[in-house]
């Protein structure tokens, strides 16, 4: 059981929506922290961190195993210099500690990687979704993610095959006060709190 | 309690665009969005695949030692050339929804590029097929 900074990182592949139904017992405001009233932050780092140095140990190991190992005509030393390169990238990429901040006295959300802020922008632009994937026989399969503009995708509950997480997902932004949108485009279970400003008719004024 | 010590406080005011984020923050934080990574990867394997195509053509017809030909490393060189079409593909698909002409330039350049070099490298190796070490 990770927790902390490392909370998404559990996998679960059986029961993911009991998982997350576990979490938001312990945690109303799951995944994020109460720092003040209506203030969430939430830190964390991402999986592709524990992926890239997997790869990354692979390639260094498969590669002193092929340096070793009797030549054959091909040469295949690239494919492991490519993974080499792809994992360094991957762990130098997502290494650094992120926080996502949900500030509703400003009315915005802040993303900071190393302490430095990456992006801001108002609270219409961040939203809990409902993603559906579909199998060769048709069947959904639902991920819980939040997203905004200009955040990397996080993924709450991935893969469950139960459409019942959309209550999940209702409740998590009802607790953080964000938009919730269904998998579908056109729905009738968005819930929209915040919107953009209303444009001013400006091909009226003359 | 998370505690967070803010460096860079900004005043938002909505015609400040609500933004703060320059290019040049992505070298602070080695991060950058997708279709970037995509194209800027896509365009460095070109730059690799155009440098091995420049020194097996320059072997096969002025030098003519054809064995410091890529002769060795053909199934690699195949991987990675269809790894960085597959790469510049993406960065169309992505940089066609975003508007952004600069972009979108550099990524439809790419995919030009690494597909005629691709049928660059079909023909040479077609070519150049007699001239490989038989091993039996």
């Amino acid at each position: 059981m990770l927790r902390g900074a490392f909370m998404l990182w559990n996998l679960s592949f059986f029961n993911v929506e009991r998982t997350l139904a576990r979490r938001m017992q312990q945690n109303a405001h799951y995944p994020f922290q109460v720092q003040q009233p209506n203030v969430f932050v939430m830190e964390y780092y991402k999986d592709m961190l524990w992926k890239g140095a997997l790869i990354f140990l692979l390639c260094v190991l498969g590669g002193v195993f092929y340096l070793k190992s009797e030549k054959v005509s091909q040469d295949y030393s690239g494919f492991f210099i490519y993974g080499i390169l792809v994992g360094l990238w991957l762990l130098l990429s997502s290494m650094h500690k992120r926080h996502l901040v949900i500030n509703h006295a400003r009315g915005c959300y802040q993303i900071y990687i190393k302490r430095q802020l990456w992006e801001e922008g108002p609270l219409y632009q961040i939203y809990v979704r409902l993603t559906a994937q579909m199998d060769a026989y048709g069947k959904c399969f639902y991920s819980l993610i939040i997203n905004g503009y200009g955040l990397e995708v996080l993924a709450l509950a991935s893969l469950s095959d139960k459409y019942e997480m959309e209550f999940l997902g209702r409740r998590i932004a009802r607790k953080l006060k964000l938009n919730y949108f269904d998998y579908l485009d056109v729905s009738t279970r968005h819930v929209i709190r915040h919107r953009p400003p209303l444009e001013r008719d400006r091909d009226l004024q003359v | 309690m998370v505690s967070i010590r803010v460096t860079k406080q900004l005043l938002l005011t909505p015609n400040m665009g609500w933004g703060g984020m320059s290019w040049k923050d992505s070298f602070v934080t080695i991060t950058f969005p997708s279709k970037v990574i995509f194209t800027s990867a896509s365009l460095l394997l070109l730059l690799v695949h155009m440098g091995i195509f420049g020194g097996d053509l320059y072997h096969f017809t002025v030098t003519q030692k054809f064995n410091l030909m890529s002769f060795h490393g053909t199934t690699v060189l195949l991987v990675s050339h269809v790894m960085s079409f597959y790469w510049a593909l993406l960065a169309t698909f992505y940089t066609l929804e975003a508007n952004d002409k600069v972009l979108r330039g550099f990524a439809l350049t790419s995919l030009v590029m690494n597909f005629t070099l691709f049928v660059g490298r079909f023909c040479l190796d077609y070519l150049t097929i007699e001239y490989r070490e038989e091993i039996y």
